[in-house]
């Protein structure tokens, strides 16, 4: 028991360590330690006609992207931004390929990568997304009939994909 | 320093009576940590279950974003389905035993390493969540401990340093508990500062959270938006918070602080429900802090006040 017990409280308090990472089960609770001044957060926006803005747009469910976890959708999206646009027009496809798969009930013609940028509290002092915070990354449309996705990078929602 | 198991001594009025299941007596170590094991035990069947859509769910993310983290990086790929099946299958059933006290030498252990490997597979998938790391090493403590002589379907006999051995496992029990907290608030004063104790930074996490969770389409809280709208909140619930962070390892001096840190350490919980609609399990359903509270008197007495009643009541209906 005492070793046991031992190592498990010694690898519980290795996060005090300068160089701790974020593991399992063994973490350095990262959470609240962020300035969040101003961030820049990703998303997916489905739209039901080519063209419309993404004021008009409606946030693509996190089942479509990853599972029913939102945070591990959030995750999914930021990493494929990350990984430039390849990784995006992949994730495009993939999510694109889901939503056709249980028949596309929301009538969505396009998928864009989003990228948000906003101070927290403007939101919170305007009630709504201050002006020009959001801006396509990478759109995809979707082909219900045929139950596959063509990646259009010239036509991008807003103007052009990155 | 005190011993959490020491606590509530004087609350084991019924010591040595015979119980519903407990051989050991109520109010003893060995009997805390065997209404412990069943606790942690039944949330563990609870959470399994309620988890298995969500286990299912792996299935259908693509195989290229797995990224193994904790005991998952044994695996050099993701898993065929058949064998993930048979891992959640085996932990569930596992939690069965272990709540009843079945085979706990062996079956125990197993449960443990099994739950660690599944818990660390679902973490595997580019997001490491932060709600299941304290009942995955509970586990392990309960599994090193004698923790079947009571509350058991057959409740082991009791071995020489029994007591002993169970006294030191409600002590890491607790001590595994307050660390996690402590961590979590020595992050914050190690990146942001003490400045974090002004609020502000809260305050617009609070706001950016419901923001993205709006953006995502997932349900987010309207308190939490309306409450960051003001200032003056956000400077003592960020004190509260850090005192309850960093103070955590008061909770192991005496019963009365580990009774007042449980209390605070909840509302903490609570508050982040309201405010940011994440709901930390373990702790708010009170399993993460049994290791501090008579949960073993409690339940006893519990039993003891349904048999009156039951008594009561066949004496106003005989026959």
């Amino acid at each position: 028991m005492l070793v046991v017990g031992a190592l498990l409280l010694g690898g519980t308090l290795l996060p005090l360590a300068p160089k701790a990472r974020d593991g399992f089960p063994f973490s350095n609770y990262p959470m609240f330690t962020s300035p969040r001044e101003f961030v820049r957060m990703t998303s997916m926006v489905g739209l039901k006609e080519e063209g419309i803005s993404l004021d008009q747009g409606k946030a693509v469910a996190p089942r479509d992207v990853a599972n029913d976890e939102v945070m591990l959708a959030a995750v999914t999206i930021a990493r494929a931004v990350a990984g430039g646009p390849a990784a995006m027009a992949r994730l495009c496809q993939e999510v694109a390929e889901r939503i056709v798969a249980r028949g596309n009930p929301e009538g969505w013609k396009a998928l864009v990568v989003v990228e948000h940028a906003f101070a927290p509290m403007d939101y919170i002092d305007q009630g709504k997304m201050p002006e020009g915070s959001a801006r396509p990354l990478h759109r995809c449309s979707i082909d219900s009939e045929l139950s596959t996705t063509k990646k259009n990078p010239e036509h991008s929602a807003g103007g052009g994909s990155k | 320093m005190t011993r959490p198991s020491s606590l509530e001594k004087d609350e084991g009025e019924g010591r040595g009576s015979a119980t519903l299941l407990s051989r050991v007596g109520v109010g003893s170590d060995l009997s805390r940590l065997g209404a412990i094991r069943v606790l942690v035990g039944l949330f563990s069947v609870i959470y399994l279950c309620a988890r298995l859509p969500n286990f299912i769910s792996l299935f259908s993310i693509p195989t290229h974003r797995f990224a193994p983290v904790g005991a998952a990086r044994i695996l050099s790929e993701v898993m065929p389905g058949v064998a993930f099946g048979l891992l959640i299958m085996a932990t569930l059933a596992l939690s069965i035993t272990f709540t009843l006290g079945i085979g706990h030498r062996y079956l125990a252990w197993a449960f443990a390493f099994l739950n660690l490997l599944l818990i660390s597979y679902r973490n595997s998938w580019g997001m490491i969540f932060h709600t299941e790391n304290l009942w995955v090493l509970h586990l392990f403590i309960l599994a090193a401990a004698p923790a079947d002589r009571a509350f058991a379907k057959r409740p082991s006999l009791e071995a020489p340093g029994d007591q002993k051995t169970a006294r030191w496992a409600l002590f890491f029990l607790s001590a595994l508990t307050v660390a996690t907290y402590f961590v979590a608030g020595w992050a914050k004063v190690k990146y942001v500062g003490w400045t974090w104790l002004e609020g502000a930074t809260v305050q617009r996490q609070v706001a950016y959270d419901n923001v993205r969770k709006m953006l995502l389409g997932d349900y987010y809280s309207p308190l939490g938006l309306w409450l960051a709208k003001f200032d003056l909140p956000w400077g003592p619930l960020a004190g509260l918070a850090l005192l309850v962070e960093l103070g955590a390892p008061l909770a192991l001096l005496s019963a009365r602080f580990a009774r007042t840190w449980v209390f605070l350490a909840w509302s903490f919980h609570v508050g982040v429900i309201l405010t940011m609609g994440i709901f930390f399990p373990y702790p708010v359903l009170g399993v993460a802090y049994a290791s501090m509270l008579p949960v073993d008197v409690w339940w006893a007495r519990y039993a003891r006040g349904s048999k009156t009643v039951a008594q009561k009541k066949s004496g106003d209906f005989p026959g």
